[in-house]
């Protein structure tokens, strides 16, 4: 059996949907004031591109898509992927495309990756699932731990 | 490499499931918390404390006293500091943020948290109602709104993550006994405003002409737990494209309204401590703003500016807010899923409600709570209620309760930091009546319910 039938025809496996959290918390200015993206209540809804509807991961319509790309946007280059706003242009209109596509000009463009922006994706389902954080992030992090442990084991011997 | 993306595609489409318990923060505030509790009690059985680590500024009247407790501190602000960045660097690397980001802007939440804590224990701060909470605040509401702080600075700002490790905290300062007491009345009086203020809000929504996915939006906004209620049930009803933008700046305005309006109204009033940690847990909107408002509270109770004590506030809230009102949520979007694609709009979104939706949005970090409190309370059930004032408490509960502290100031400093008002999406009239008219009513219920028909009740609580 190939993998393909196995999918079947919701959004959380229709390109036209986007659920990531990062994705979500700029796309819905303010939600991380008193909210977040990464929250057990959101469970994997996500925004409908199509129907600029924001749906449960498990909802279903005739316009299904089925994703056929998989390669993560890297900046604007032109030999990249198109980008999110390019590549919906001819499937939506209106608000989320819109916006899409003013993120991408005012955040990506004109942001170096260090800006706190992340690269949007043309395969944008929940991008822990597809991107998990790089090597260097985890050095980081597990680094700043040891850190931590040796600043916490030594300084009660200095101090006291 | 057909197959390659063919596998990619899958692993991306996967439903989260149990990959929940490391991809959400939820979890992650589970296990910052618990772990914490576990470590506090390693030491307190080993007979030592952490309270070492859990240190925050003293009492001060001149800056002689708070340059010197800083002094003579520093190398427990910079443990404490190296080791909230240390769990939240890893915690929040996990959820996909960049660490790197996060380091600078962490370091200043707690610069600025270490300031905020010290001018709230100014001997001075209750005359001129410096409380923590309103000052973290109103100072990151100016830097965010008057300052363009730098986006990136956001991936620190994680008001989400840090009060719901502040809420799993809680459960260890609060026994399982009194949830237990409390808690039926809690869910009843949470129930009858939750209820009256949903039908309120989408009563008067529909009334002057509001789609009815947006009434569902803005009244569980109103009526459950603000913000991360409305996205809850947006995506349960199947919102339209900008519902949950307008949603979310109601609430916000709303709930930053009521966090300076509802602690000076309760002590207006003359409200116990109890009493007006009720109300403020009926009425208020998010999680994190009604601790702001709660905490206030307490901190007004504590310096004996009305009756009770700074934990009758906070416990009342909390037991109101989540055991009453979040935990919830799932049952809210299960029954508004049903109404909306049996009788909104069935052929459109072609889904089927699940009741298993009801667990998949249930707010995981309430269990963190109830086990912590299940914890503490089953290891200190053995003391006296002497020993357990004088043993337990300064090794064990104290402690916590301190970092409990700071993690609820890291809340309140980042609501302030990440509310740009230019940011928000236009609200409208319509939408901003409506849940005004709710938030009206559910203020007087909420006040009849806690100060008259409850009042007892809460008055005593944690006495």
């Amino acid at each position: 059996m190939s993998a393909e039938t196995t999918i079947t025809r919701t959004c959380r496996h229709c390109r036209h949907f986007r659920n990531d959290a990062r994705f979500l918390e700029t796309a819905f200015p303010g939600l991380t004031s008193m909210s977040s993206g990464y929250g057990s209540v959101r469970a994997e809804d996500g925004i409908c591109l199509r129907h600029d509807r924001y749906l449960n991961a498990a909802s279903s319509c005739p316009q299904f898509g089925e994703i056929t790309e998989s390669r993560i946007l890297s900046g604007t280059s032109g030999t990249a992927n198109p980008s999110p706003a390019q590549a919906v242009a001819r499937q939506t209109s209106s608000y989320f495309s819109g916006l899409l596509a003013a993120t991408q000009q005012s955040l990506l463009s004109h942001a170096s990756e260090d800006a706190g922006v992340y690269a949007m994706t043309d395969l944008p389902h929940e991008l822990n699932g597809l991107e998990p954080p790089g090597v260097a992030n985890w050095l980081a992090a597990f680094g700043t731990a040891l850190v931590a442990l040796i600043t916490i084991g030594i300084l009660p011997h200095i101090w006291g | 490499m057909a197959n390659t993306e063919v596998y990619q595609n899958r692993v991306a489409a996967a439903p989260l499931r149990w990959r929940e318990l490391w991809l959400k923060e939820d979890w992650w505030a589970i296990w910052l918390g618990l772990g914490i509790v576990a470590l506090a009690y390693a030491f307190f059985a080993n007979g030592a404390s952490i309270k070492w680590i859990a240190v925050t500024p003293a009492k001060w009247s001149t800056f002689a006293q708070l340059g010197q407790h800083l002094a003579d501190n520093a190398p427990r602000y910079v443990a404490q500091f190296a080791a909230w960045l240390a769990v939240f660097s890893i915690a929040l690397t996990a959820l996909g943020h960049k660490a790197r980001a996060f380091i600078p802007s962490f370091a200043l939440l707690y610069v600025l948290s270490v300031a905020i804590f010290a001018l709230g224990q100014w001997d001075k701060a209750v005359t001129y109602n410096l409380e923590p909470p309103l000052v973290a605040l109103a100072l990151g509401l100016i830097l965010s709104n008057a300052l363009r702080l730098p986006r990136w600075l956001d991936t620190g700002f994680r008001v989400e993550f840090y009060i719901k490790t502040g809420i799993v905290l809680l459960g260890a300062t609060l026994p399982f006994t009194l949830i237990v007491w409390a808690g039926p009345a809690a869910i009843l009086q949470a129930s009858i405003v939750s209820i009256i203020t949903f039908l309120t809000i989408y009563f008067v929504a529909t009334r002057i002409g509001l789609d009815k996915r947006l009434a569902a939006t803005l009244g569980a906004g109103g009526a459950v737990c603000g913000v991360s209620a409305a996205i809850a049930i947006a995506g349960a009803v199947g919102a339209k494209k900008e519902d949950a933008p307008i949603a979310i700046t109601t609430v916000i305005v709303w709930a930053v309204v009521m966090i300076f309006v509802l602690p000076f109204a309760a002590q207006l009033l003359h409200l116990p401590a109890g009493v007006g940690g009720a109300w403020i847990g009926t009425s208020e909107f998010a999680d994190a703003a009604g601790f702001a408002a709660a905490q206030t509270y307490g901190d007004l109770a504590s310096h004996g500016a009305v009756a009770g004590n700074s934990d009758q506030a906070v416990f009342a809230y909390t037991l109101i807010k989540v055991v009453g009102r979040d935990v919830w949520i799932g049952i809210w979007a299960f029954v508004l899923a049903i109404i909306a694609t049996t009788k909104w709009e069935r052929i459109e979104t072609g889904r089927k409600p699940n009741p298993a939706e009801i667990w998949w949005r249930f707010p995981k970090f309430v269990i963190g709570f109830l086990i912590a409190s299940l914890l503490i309370t089953a290891v200190t059930t053995g003391y006296s209620l002497s020993d357990y004032n004088k043993t337990v408490v300064p090794a064990l509960v104290a402690p916590i309760k301190d970092l409990r502290s700071w993690a609820f100031i890291f809340c309140f400093l980042s609501i302030g930091l990440t509310t740009r008002f230019r940011d928000l999406a236009s609200m409208g009239k319509k939408p901003f009546l409506a849940f005004s008219a709710g938030a009206l009513v559910n203020v007087v219920v909420g006040f009849v319910l806690s100060a008259i028909v409850f009042a007892a009740h809460w008055e005593n609580l944690a006495r």
